[in-house]
């Protein structure tokens, strides 16, 4: 069944568990991000790195706004 | 903001000038998008370089920076040419119509009366023809050569679009398109936003680029009305409170202004600011002056003011000259200052020329810094290498760092743009051995008074006599403040005619319009009263119900002044009171009161046809186009450059040096020695913050100092391939006040501008870094900058300067 707006409601707002708690494989979510709306303020960036507790290395920058510039396997003290 | 975030998504045309709230306010940005999304509302750009705020804007020009006078005088011009004023509005709600004085004038870039030798004006010229009545004369057909209409028309005439190509580098054509648009919300059912930032104010002609906007929002009859206003989006939390609270060297709470030296007298004090209305049946408000003074005087005081000792007029400082920012460490450097408490106030990063600020401090006896982060300022001392390259060895400056608890970790209330107070929760404890700021100065407070009683002084009194009734005197709580600067009565107040009692003694006041001036009531800040009223602490509201769908959330926390959320807001209804957008409407006259969905900006039993006009803090009842002597420099917005300029001359007054930049700034010795010129440093600078980070703060966050980790400029394609730089490679960036290092971006979004037939590009110098936190050490962004600051605020001048800058 398709998915219902409230069922992705229910899994992408605030007062679900953690992703790392949910059951990965009957939930799976996708997100629709409109780069027409979009500045790239990293808010996601960082929600992410937040929610699922990851921390990467202080890095350096290399010409560009882009920052972290590429995904790293070493994650940060 | 005169209106407030919210409002914003009622705007049909948004200007952002002077500010990159995509990026700087990505939160409240959220009601642009709404408004573009179900508005159509289209989005307006104008900056130096090509911000994420133009990212999604529909039309974007570029500016040299500092020209934006220029810029919004031509638009001025175009509407005033072209006729697309909203009649109805100006002729009524405005000062067009009023004669001004034979002998004012305007000659070569200079207003009549002006002294060369001290940079400052005679103003007695700068005013209204006053008639035989006391009122100010008007002409209502606007066809006197002397009405402001006639003046205006003739000021701005020299704006024009080939003036903003020449000067501001801007396209005429780009420029026409803005205007065009602009002058769409001419019309009565039209609204334009602007919304503008320390992009506007970090000028030395600052305050006037923001009357220049004001004034076209006038025209365009916008101030007053749903999705219109002059938006000031605040650079700090809390920073619109520290203004309202008056914690400017020159302010009392409420925007009562210090007494100078001159004014021993109470009574002649309180004359020369609770103004006389200028013309018949005007509500001239600051005529209440004294109700609020005496009441803020019983709130610092309590029974040691009295109306013997003028409310003790005599505790309060008399100012021998402004002790703003800039004029401080001028004191400092010159020896002149012993001691500095530096509170949530990191001058090093936040003040003009960095090299000028660690001599200032290094000759203090003693430095006390209040603040939850190890800032700069409480390292000025210690050697960070190329960063900060001092000699402790030669610094005897003794400092105290006392460790705060930061917003999170306390109660209280935070105002915010929209002139919101809203009450805040403790999340979590402070750690370590931070305390609270109101600990930390209630225990201050009480080793200086010790001091005094039992050692005496110059004048004891100011600090003995306080009024300083909290539970515990050591460590005053949040709300205990929050309702001592709302206010209280002091004694049973009775309505004058019925002799009823309608408040009780200790009773907390509803707001400002029980106030008295005979010390039978208190309140710290007049313009919060109510805040804390009779049913308990309305900044606690959390009921954001909206019945009429246009963002008027009346019950959600408070708004200064009397909750009321637009300003002027009796200017939305025409003269006969009723709403020139009746599907905006705030509120309108229903033949008894003026009611609606707002709280009305107004006398609010005051019918229409007896012509009180809607802006009632102002003696003459009507908006200001000719400000007279209220500002230092000029009664209209002139254009001056910057005081480092990449031109020789000023576009405007090619033969007028004493017009080149802003002839009323204040600037010290030192200060103009310091400054550099186009030949040697060729390149116009700008400082401004990027979305990753806040201010100074952030770079001590590990998440911040990861999607942001390293300090960088912005140059453009053109300039980095004149200088043979590529995207990465570390660049100098030298201003004559000192340089820094930093990484280059090579971007196309910094366009070279074609200046009075010069190439002028610029540099970004986004301001985060220093070398103190978790993200990688770095230059203080203010070793570059001059210290000179707008002519009538002192704001210094970070946003226009010259620098020089070369491969590493």
């Amino acid at each position: 069944m398709a998915l219902q707006s409230l069922d992705i409601v229910r899994r992408s707002a605030t007062s679900q568990p953690p992703p790392g708690v949910r059951d990965a494989a009957s939930d799976q979510v996708a997100k629709l991000i409109d780069v027409t709306k979009c500045i790239g303020c990293k808010a996601c960036q960082v929600a992410c790195m937040e929610w699922n507790d990851l921390r990467d290395q202080i890095g350096t920058n290399t010409g560009s706004y882009n920052n972290p510039p590429d995904l790293t396997d070493s994650p940060g003290p | 903001m005169t209106n407030h975030w919210v409002d914003i998504k009622n705007a049909d045309v948004v200007l952002v000038m002077g500010g990159n709230s995509a990026e700087a306010h990505p939160c409240g940005f959220k009601w642009v998008t709404e408004a573009k999304a179900h508005n159509k509302a289209r989005l307006i750009v104008v900056d130096p370089r090509f911000t994420r705020t133009a990212s999604v804007a529909d039309v974007y020009a570029p500016v040299r920076t500092g020209t934006d006078i220029v810029f919004l005088g031509a638009v001025i011009n175009y509407l005033l040419t072209n006729d697309k004023i909203q009649h109805d509005y100006v002729r009524n709600y405005t000062d067009l119509t009023f004669l001004v004085r034979d002998d004012f004038g305007f000659d070569a870039g200079l207003f009549s009366g002006y002294d060369a030798d001290h940079h400052s004006y005679d103003k007695a010229s700068w005013n209204y023809q006053i008639g035989p009545d006391g009122y100010v004369k008007t002409d209502t057909t606007l066809a006197h050569p002397r009405c402001v209409y006639q003046l205006m028309k003739q000021h701005y005439a020299r704006y024009t679009p080939e003036m903003v190509e020449r000067a501001c580098g801007t396209p005429a054509a780009k420029f026409l398109q803005i205007a065009e648009l602009i002058a769409s919300t001419s019309s009565a059912t039209r609204a334009m936003t602007v919304l503008y930032a320390l992009g506007w104010t970090q000028h030395s002609i600052g305050s006037q680029i923001i009357r220049s906007a004001a004034m076209m929002q006038l025209l365009l009859g916008n101030i007053g009305v749903a999705g219109g206003g002059m938006n000031a989006l605040r650079g700090h939390s809390n920073i619109q409170g520290l203004t309202d609270l008056g914690l400017m060297s020159n302010l009392l709470p409420g925007y009562i202004t210090l007494p100078s030296e001159a004014e021993q007298d109470y009574d002649k004090y309180i004359a020369a600011r609770a103004f006389k209305p200028l013309r018949p049946n005007q509500l001239s408000y600051w005529q209440n002056l004294d109700k609020f003074f005496v009441s803020f005087m019983k709130a610092w005081w309590g029974d040691a003011a009295t109306a013997e000792n003028h409310w003790g007029y005599d505790y309060l400082p008399k100012l021998d000259k402004p002790y703003d920012l800039l004029q401080s460490f001028e004191l400092m450097a010159q020896g002149k200052m012993n001691g500095f408490i530096c509170q949530g106030f990191n001058p090093i990063g936040a003040a003009p020329n960095k090299a000028k600020i660690n001599a200032g401090l290094a000759k203090l006896k003693f430095l006390v810094i209040m603040d939850p982060l190890a800032t700069e300022t409480s390292e000025f001392w210690r050697n960070y290498g190329e960063h900060n390259d001092v000699d402790p060895k030669q610094i005897q400056t003794e400092v105290f760092r006392l460790p705060t608890s930061c917003f999170a970790e306390e109660n209280g209330s935070l105002v915010n743009s929209a002139r919101w107070l809203q009450w805040h929760y403790k999340g979590a404890d402070p750690p370590g051995e931070a305390r609270s700021d109101l600990r930390i100065m209630g225990e201050l407070h009480a080793r200086l008074r010790e001091l005094y009683q039992t050692q005496g002084g110059a004048y004891p009194d100011p600090i003995l006599k306080l009024s300083w009734s909290y539970a515990n005197p050591s460590s005053p709580e949040p709300d205990e403040l929050a309702r001592e600067y709302s206010g209280k009565a002091l004694k049973d107040l009775t309505d004058a005619s019925t002799s009823q009692v309608t408040r009780k003694a200790g009773e907390q006041l509803a707001g400002f319009a029980e106030l008295r001036n005979d010390g039978s009531t208190a309140s710290g800040c007049w313009i919060f009263c109510g805040a804390w009223g009779p049913s308990g602490n309305l900044m606690a509201r959390r009921d954001n119900s909206d019945p009429t769908g246009i963002g008027q959330t009346l019950n959600w926390a408070f708004a200064w002044p009397a909750n009321r959320r637009i300003l002027y807001n009796r200017a939305s209804c025409d003269p006969g009171g009723n709403p020139y957008n009746a599907q905006r409407r705030l509120i309108s006259w229903n033949g008894t009161v003026w009611s609606g969905v707002d709280v009305p900006d107004y006398k609010v039993d005051e019918a229409p046809a007896l012509g009180m006009g809607p802006f009632i803090m102002n003696p003459e009842g009507v908006a200001r186009f000719f400000v007279r002597d209220t500002m230092v420099d000029g009664p209209f917005p002139e254009h001056y450059e910057p005081l480092e300029s990449p031109l020789a001359v000023n576009p405007l007054h090619p033969q007028q040096p004493l017009a080149y930049n802003n002839p009323a700034v204040r600037v010290f010795q030192d200060d103009r020695a310091a400054f550099g010129k186009a030949d040697k440093f060729p390149h116009a600078a700008t400082t401004y913050r990027l979305t990753e980070h806040f201010h100074f703060w952030t770079k001590h966050v590990r998440l911040n100092a990861i999607v942001q980790p390293e300090q960088f400029v912005e140059i453009g394609e053109a300039l980095a391939s004149d200088l043979g730089i590529k995207g990465g490679d570390w660049v100098k960036v030298e201003s004559n006040r000192g340089y820094i290092k930093a990484v280059a971006v090579v971007t196309k979004r910094l366009k070279p501008l074609q200046i009075e037939g010069k190439t002028v590009h610029h540099v970004g110098i986004p301001i985060h870094w220093g070398f103190t936190g978790l993200a990688k050490p770095g230059f203080m962004a203010n070793t570059l900058t001059p210290a000179v600051g707008d002519a009538n605020s002192q704001t210094p001048e970070f946003k226009s300067f010259l620098v020089r800058v070369e491969k590493l």
